[in-house]
Order: C-alpha cells, then sequence, then structure tokens
C-alpha cells in the first residue's frame, strides 16, 4: 500500500506495515506492507505467537521499542526470530476507534533508534489514515462520504454515541454500525452529524435495510420512535 | 468566588486517584464537577490536544459546559485556544465586551446566558497538553490568588493525565493524549449503546456507567469496553 511506503519514507523507517485483527482470535493479518522484506519480518509475529502487534491489540496502546535485543524477556520466542531476521527497533500502533479495535501499524528499523517528536506525529497521523480507509472500504458507498481526512478517527460526539445505539438497534459491531450511519446518511442526503444528532435524540431509528443506497424513497422526516 | 473551604475536599478527591487504579474517565468528569463547585462557575468544560495540536473535547460538568467548548472548537477561536497557545492563563473575560477578540464565540456564549469566561492552561514544562475553562452566567472576576487556585486544579489534572508513567520522552506524551482521546470515544459509543439497550438518555447511560465502575470499583473504560464487547466485531 502506498500508505506504508509513505510512512516509511517519512520517517526514515526501512518498513512500514499494516494488519488487521481477526475477530476471532489474536492473530493479525498483514493487509498491506511497504516491502517484502517487511511483511515477512511481520509474519513473525504469527509464527511465534507474541510480539508487540499482539500487545497493542490487547492494549489498545502503542507498543514503542528503541532496542528490540532488550525485550527477549517481553516476547522470548519473537524477539529471537525478529532479531535474528535484523530487526533493531520497531514501534506499534493501534488502529482503533474508540473500542473498535481494527488492526495495527507497525514500522521496523534496522538499527536501534527512537523517534522523534514529528516522526511519532507522522505514524499517529497514518495509523489514524489507515484507520479511516478502512472504515471507509467496509461502507456501502465509500466514494460519497467521509472524505475528510482522518474523518472517521475524529468525529463529534453524537456520531460516537449514534453508533453504540445502531450496534443495540441492529445487533451489528461497531464498524457496521458507522458504515450504515454513513450509508442512511448518504441515502437520506443528510450530513453525517446531522444523522448522529437526529439518531441520539430517538428522531431516526435504523431499519434493519441492507441496502439503503438503493431505496428509491426519500427517508421519512417524521419520528420513528420516540425519544425517552 | 474561590469556595476554599471545599478545597481541601478537592485536592484529597485528586490525590485519591494518583494512588489508585487510575480512571481518567472519572477523573476528568470529577475534576470538572469540582472546580465548578470551587469556583461558582456555571459551567466547566476541559479540552486537550492530539498529536497534531488539535484541540479535542474531553469533559465537561455539564451539558452547557460541553456545548461551550464545542463552540470554540468549531469557531477556532475563543479563550480556550487563545490559553492553550500562549501558555497563560485569560482570566476575567468579560463576554458582552469580547466580539472583538472572538466574534463568533462570544456572540454564541452570550446568546447562551454567559457573561464570564476563564481559561487555564494545562501545562507540562515548555508544552501545553490541553485547557480548562470556566464559564459564569454573570460577570465574574477572579482575584489573583483564585487565579492561581484555579491553576492549581488544571496543574493537578495535567499530572494526573500523565502520571501513568514517567514522563521523560515526548513520545510517551504524545502516545498519553492518544490513548485518553481514544478513551473517550470508548465512553461515548458505550453510552449509546447503554442508552438503547436500558431505554435511556445519553446522560442517563453515562450517570449509570459511573455508578456501575464506582459500585465494582472499576475505571469508567472497562465497564464501557464490556458493554460493547459483544458488539466491537
Amino acid at each position: 500500500m502506498q500508505l506504508c511506503r509513505t510512512a516509511a519514507a517519512e520517517t526514515g523507517l526501512s518498513g512500514v506495515v499494516v494488519t488487521l485483527a481477526s475477530a476471532l482470535s489474536s492473530s493479525q493479518a498483514v493487509l498491506a506492507a511497504s516491502d517484502e522484506v517487511s511483511r515477512a519480518r511481520q509474519e513473525l509475529q504469527f509464527s511465534t505467537g507474541e510480539g508487540p502487534a499482539c500487545d497493542v491489540h490487547t492494549s489498545g496502546r502503542p507498543v514503542l521499542v528503541p532496542a528490540l535485543p532488550a525485550e527477549s524477556g517481553r516476547w522470548p520466542a519473537y524477539v529471537a526470530a525478529a532479531v535474528e531476521a535484523g530487526v533493531c527497533a520497531v514501534f506499534t500502533f493501534p488502529l482503533h476507534q474508540g473500542a473498535l479495535r481494527i488492526g495495527a501499524l507497525s514500522g521496523y528499523s534496522d538499527h536501534p533508534r527512537g523517534l522523534s517528536t514529528g516522526e511519532l506525529a507522522v505514524l499517529l497521523d497514518r495509523a489514524g489514515d489507515a484507520t479511516t480507509h478502512i472504515l471507509d472500504s467496509t461502507g456501502r458507498d465509500p466514494g460519497a462520504v467521509g472524505r475528510d481526512r482522518a474523518e472517521s478517527v475524529h468525529l463529534r460526539n453524537e456520531v460516537y454515541q449514534a453508533q453504540g445505539i445502531v450496534t443495540e438497534q441492529l445487533g451489528v459491531g461497531l464498524a457496521e454500525a458507522l458504515s450504515r450511519i454513513r450509508a442512511h446518511a448518504f441515502a437520506a442526503g443528510l450530513d453525517l452529524d446531522a444523522l448522529a444528532i437526529d439518531i441520539v435524540a430517538g428522531r431516526v431509528r435504523l431499519t434493519d435495510d441492507r441496502s439503503p443506497t438503493t431505496d428509491p424513497e426519500p427517508r421519512p422526516r417524521r419520528p420513528e420512535t420516540e425519544a425517552p | 468566588m474561590i469556595a476554599t473551604d471545599r478545597l481541601a475536599d478537592v485536592f484529597v478527591d485528586v490525590a485519591d486517584t494518583l494512588v489508585a487504579d487510575f480512571d481518567l474517565v472519572e477523573f476528568l468528569q470529577t475534576l470538572t464537577d469540582h472546580a465548578a463547585a470551587v469556583s461558582g462557575a456555571d459551567a466547566v468544560g476541559l479540552v486537550l490536544a492530539d498529536h497534531r495540536g488539535a484541540l479535542q473535547f474531553m469533559a465537561a460538568s455539564n451539558e452547557s459546559g460541553r456545548a461551550l467548548e464545542l463552540f470554540q472548537l468549531q469557531a477556532e477561536e475563543g479563550p480556550c485556544r487563545d490559553c492553550f497557545y500562549s501558555h497563560e492563563p485569560v482570566v476575567n473575560a468579560d463576554l458582552e465586551h469580547a466580539h472583538d477578540r472572538w466574534p463568533t464565540f462570544a456572540r454564541q456564549a452570550y446568546a447562551a446566558g454567559f457573561r464570564s469566561v476563564h481559561a487555564f492552561p494545562m501545562r507540562l514544562r515548555e508544552e501545553a497538553i490541553g485547557a480548562l475553562n470556566l464559564f459564569g452566567s454573570e460577570d465574574v472576576r477572579f482575584a489573583a490568588e483564585e487565579v492561581r487556585v484555579v491553576q492549581a486544579l488544571a496543574d493537578v489534572a495535567t499530572i494526573a493525565i500523565l502520571q501513568e508513567r514517567s514522563i521523560s520522552r515526548s513520545e510517551v506524551l504524545a502516545e498519553q493524549l492518544q490513548s485518553a482521546l481514544n478513551t473517550r470515544i470508548v465512553v461515548e459509543q458505550a453510552k449509546g449503546a447503554l442508552a438503547q439497550r436500558e431505554g435511556l438518555s445519553v446522560d442517563a447511560a453515562f450517570q449509570l456507567l459511573r455508578t456501575r465502575a464506582r459500585s465494582q470499583s472499576r475505571r469508567i473504560v472497562d465497564v464501557a469496553e464490556e458493554v460493547l464487547a459483544s458488539r466491537t466485531s
């Protein structure tokens, strides 16, 4: 993915990899890598069953390792394999949106090093971009709404609240809930924020319609449920 | 006016959070409530900066506080931003005569019934990580020693946010703030899910999350994660 190559170039890291978390297990699948060496390095975490990406998925917090050999107590099998593969430093960031854990972005270095404030900001930005990209691509109409940069990661409160409401109403996950809200906003010609405010106020309730964008009828403006 | 008799309680509460299993959401909520009670402000709000330096809403003592913070973030002007960028408190600003300074924000805040505003930076060494805002429905003036008391509250909040690990490196600071901002999103999502499940308003759902966390001696974010656990795939 271009994003990985850009992130590596911007930070001087030898490679950057984006992984997707599986909902069914703690394993992660490589979604994109700047290069094949980095992809192979990332896959050492599957084969050893441990490593920073696994910890990031559990904790939801970045794991920054400027000197990997020093961490052999933390991940014995992984550190042995990764050091053998030439990894000296690894920086892993969660791809998340609230409680939704999507995956991780990992940057590798062939020599021990830290990150400057600027480099850290770049990697946090790229992790946000990857999150937005992945959330957008789960939407039914990814081209129409949510084009703003990092829009999925920095939404207003009502959008997050509406996301929680819709998970319960439709019995779906948080990612699916966001994509349903987006699709509905697009179909109804509504602003995402405005729709979220209506959902939170109980003025709009999304129905379990699998294809809202093909619905030729304008969305009813009357309240479908009463506000509590 | 600062209610100095309540200050001891505030600092005891704050000290408790520093030794107990730290609950950032509960802490910031309590801090805004305390700041309102101690200062007599009608609304208090708190914002933190993300790694891009963009201010994000974190907590408020009530709905007005939240709205006033969001006005400032949307208008990209206001005392909160000014004190964040200057690292200096903005005190005793009279909203009736602040149209030149903050054309959009002053109008919105005045229309919402507020007359005075004070903003205090949350500072760590050379950096600011956020700001605490106090809003009054009357033209409340703080004396110099009162300014110092509220600034101390803001400083304590800064320490509490950053205390989970020792802050020796800027990378830890950015990481800490990013986690703090995501924690808030988790809570917003859980408020929605719980509101729908229990037939409550989102504000009542937040109170329920707080009550559950308190009675089980758990962090609000952990209770929120649990509410969402079956729905995160």
